[in-house]
């Protein structure tokens, strides 16, 4: 038996959906977290019946007829994959919107159950609700639930599975009329509304009238202030990363990490010294020791995760649109591609996907292209290696990375719109605000812990796979001879990797090693920290007072050969450049064209080298009063770029100066 | 004589306001008062799919709306029980 | 001898294990393995029609 969740965005369907599955999918306190359908059994402990139950969670829907893609999801399924029940959760603090859909959904003949979710907040409100009259009137079941609380949940099963292979009638009798008239469309609206009315009317005890200011309004005057609004958002971000960066995350790291050490130490003193170094070396180094160079940062994925997870479900996302709104205007987007960008800093896919809300197809690619600009949590370790190893730990590193990001993703929207020339009518912004919650620490632990697991089986299976190929390509020489001390460059992998690092001499990493961790790092970018782990023989770079060094070397910088300035522009790049695989198919799926696809992926791969370009060529010449190596094959490459966007301006700009022509 | 001359300024500048009103059309969402409802007279837009979308919000003709806020270029309103963030251009398209 | 065999052995079950577990999730759809969000990505990738 398969039974749909559908209901107004943010009325609490994910949410039921995760209590009565035991899934963990992914809630949010804003409208347009759900984006596709998410399918899952019902727990046994709820339902004790014969059939299996599955449940599909749809994305929210105000109405039948769809007006985003997320409701034509809803639609579609409904319509065409005619499941045996639906359920359809309505938000008791709303009755009157969210009874428009439910009037819909009984007309199609399917039975239908009806939840009234976040019963809880009834009291509070001072509303009361006759749930029999509702029932009468609707010709369905009414149950009373909390998703959050569980309430009413196994009433709620009960009566859809008893509902299954009913007849549905419809209390609103839609008269017939042409679909194509339109007028006559918005009559029969008009006159759902009515009925509606009515119904709430009759049903509901409402004391406090609520179209006057309420204290959430008085918090959205403050945080959506014309002059707070964005210092306050950028205090939000920046404590945020710094709790995650410099705070809590590094302390927790430190434990970690010691425990990883231990665990080095006892593996290395089990094997001894007799048995074949190549072997021990792949597991210590090239196993634990790059894994564990990766696991070390967990605490810090963890902690910024948490915060994400509490910042979503106080439902101070949407606010963030409104407030940023009018900034994105000018460079040709809209406050819808803030969210993105925001989950973008938590892991660039589901970022990518959440553009599926924005109507307009040239701001959804621009978006999706710009979103993985954000570092994401996966290129956390990359600037906590570089901010502790070259720049003592300092805040500013990380900051300054998010501040570049943003800076990167307007100039990159506005290049898009004097490319697109897109002068087409504005798309109105328009989004729900949700109230404001205390967010519940409880799910921010479920959602931290689900993302933790997450890192440890993609650090155990991709990362490790990754290091241990590394290992091996460095260990041997093309001949499959093992390579001597000093030299490596004769390896497989610095065979591999060296041509490449041709390319980044004028950027002033032109070594095959850091080569070799930037392109490991397209298949998932933690896997630079893991590659250098193993390329130079560190295993700790959280504590870089007292880590392991098997070469023995003095310390970490002088391991890699890069001057400060060179780091920063080799961390420039690591973090500006395409995304790892992963999210380059994301991005394909939303782009839904090839040519945006290569363009963004071209585009993100030119601003990744011009700005580490520009940061070492001008920072090497302020500190050393000469340019670095490669200054000029750098700067036609460069200039290549910059051709190719001006070319693509010029062509459209001729292209519009044609049409006026022709036009006139 | 002051006076006259006095009264001649201010005739204008009345004048000029509500040949400004006529000018910039009607009176809608971005004049309104806060905390106020209105009843909605139209929503001026070829847009029909943002059209029929605030329809299923509740936002129609005969319909209250309030606004709660108007802060920078973005406005806060009431419709049906709910709180949206509109923007100004949207606005501008509700004609109270 | 037989130190270095089982190290051998260890090593390479381990990374066995591994790709097992990347080539399951691969069948399953999943790009980025364990990452929570890449499954609903790749179901969405095969029914292009939800796009309108």
């Amino acid at each position: 038996m398969r039974i749909a969740l559908t209901g107004n965005p943010n009325s609490g369907k994910t949410t039921l959906f995760n209590a009565i599955t035991g899934k963990i999918e992914h809630v949010g306190n804003w409208p347009g977290v759900t984006i596709a359908k998410k399918e899952g059994d019902i727990k046994k402990s709820l339902y004790r019946g014969k059939e299996i139950i599955r449940v599909v969670d749809l994305p929210g829907a105000y109405s039948i007829s769809p007006f985003s893609s997320e409701e034509s999801i809803t639609r579609n399924f409904v319509l065409n994959e005619k499941p045996d029940v639906i359920i359809n959760i309505v938000d008791t603090t709303n009755l009157s919107r969210s009874l428009f859909f439910t009037t819909q959904l009984l007309e199609l003949g399917i039975p239908v159950v009806v939840a009234l979710n976040k019963s809880d907040l009834l009291e509070s409100r001072n509303i009361q609700i006759n749930l029999d009259e509702l029932s009468n009137r609707l010709g369905c079941p009414v149950v009373e639930t909390s998703s959050t609380e569980g309430k009413g949940l196994a009433e709620l099963l009960r009566a859809a599975a008893d509902r299954s292979g009913d007849k549905q009638t419809a209390p609103f009798k839609s008269e017939l009329f042409d679909l194509r008239d339109q007028e006559s469309i918005e009559e029969n609206d008009r006159e759902r509304f009515v009925f509606v009315e009515k119904l709430v009317d009759e049903v509901e005890n409402r004391a406090v009238a609520s179209h006057k200011q309420t204290r959430q309004d008085a918090i959205d005057r403050i945080v959506a202030n014309k002059v707070l609004g964005i210092p306050i958002f950028a205090a939000i971000i920046y404590v945020i990363f710094s709790l995650s960066q410099t705070y809590v995350g590094p302390l927790l790291a430190d434990i970690l990490v010691g425990w990883i050490d231990s665990l080095y130490e006892f593996a290395a003193g089990l094997l001894g010294s007799d048995l074949s170094p190549v072997l021990s070396s792949l597991f210590l180094d090239g196993i634990i020791g790059g894994v564990g160079a990766v696991m070390g940062f967990l605490p810090l994925i963890m902690v910024l995760f948490f915060l994400l997870a509490l910042l979503e479900d106080s439902g101070y996302m949407a606010r963030v649109a409104m407030v940023m709104d009018r900034y994105l205007k000018k460079v040709g987007l809209s406050g819808k591609s803030i969210i993105p960008m925001v989950i973008g800093t938590g892991c660039a896919i589901p970022g990518v996907m959440a553009t599926r809300t924005i109507r307009d197809d040239r701001q959804r690619r621009t978006t999706a292209m710009l979103t993985p600009f954000m570092p994401c949590g996966a290129k956390l370790p990359i600037i906590a290696l570089f901010a502790g190893v070259f720049f003592g730990d300092a805040a500013w590193v990380g900051t300054s990375m998010y501040f570049v990001a943003i800076g990167i993703i307007i100039v990159g929207a506005l290049l898009v719109r004097k490319i697109t020339r897109d002068s087409s009518s504005p798309a109105y912004f328009i989004m729900e605000l949700p109230e404001y919650r205390l967010p519940s620490i409880k799910r921010a632990l479920v959602s931290m812990f689900s993302r933790a697991k997450a890192f440890i089986v993609k650090a155990a299976t991709i990362i490790l796979v990754c290091n241990a190929a590394v290992h091996i390509m460095q260990t041997f020489n093309w001949s499959f001879q093992v390579v001597e001390e000093g030299m490596e460059s004769t390896s497989i992998l610095a065979g591999i990797a060296g041509p490449f690092a041709l390319l980044f001499i004028p950027l002033g990493f032109g070594v095959w090693q850091l080569a070799a961790a930037a392109i490991t790092g397209f298949i998932a970018k933690e896997n630079v920290v893991g590659t250098l782990a193993v390329v130079y023989g560190i295993t700790n770079f959280i504590d870089t007072e007292e880590f392991e060094l098997i070469s023995g070397a003095g310390d970490v910088a002088t391991v890699m050969g890069l001057t400060s300035v060179a780091a920063l522009a080799y961390l420039m790049f690591n973090l500006f450049t395409p995304p790892c695989f992963a999210a380059i198919g994301a991005m394909n799926a939303e782009m839904d064209s090839k040519k945006w696809l290569w363009a963004g992926i071209g585009f993100q791969f030119g601003v990744g080298y011009t700005v580490a370009y520009f940061v070492y060529q001008a920072g090497t010449l302020i500190t050393t009063g000469s340019f670095g190596s490669g200054v000029i094959p750098g700067l036609v490459a460069i200039l290549v770029f910059a051709a190719v966007i001006a070319s693509l301006i010029r062509s459209k700009k001729q292209q519009s100066e044609k049409t006026i022509k022709e036009a006139v | 004589m002051e006076l006259a001359v006095a009264g001649k300024l201010f005739k204008r500048k009345t004048a000029v306001k509500s040949f400004k009103q006529c000018k910039e059309g009607r009176f809608n969402l971005t004049d309104a008062d806060t905390n106020l409802p209105y009843t909605i007279k139209e929503i001026n837009t070829d847009d029909q799919a943002v059209k029929d979308f605030l329809f299923t919000l509740g936002c129609y003709e005969g319909e209250m709306v309030t606004v709660i806020s108007a802060l920078a270029q973005n406005f806060v309103i009431h419709v049906k029980g709910a709180r949206y963030s509109i923007d100004e251009d949207l606005a501008r398209a509700i004609i109270l | 001898m037989l130190g270095n065999i089982l190290l051998f052995l260890l090593v390479i079950s381990i990374i066995g294990v591994a790709v097992a577990k990347i080539v399951s999730d691969n069948k399953k759809g999943v790009k980025c393995p364990g990452c929570p969000y890449s499954k609903a990505g790749g179901q969405n990738c095969s029914c292009p029609d939800f796009k309108e």
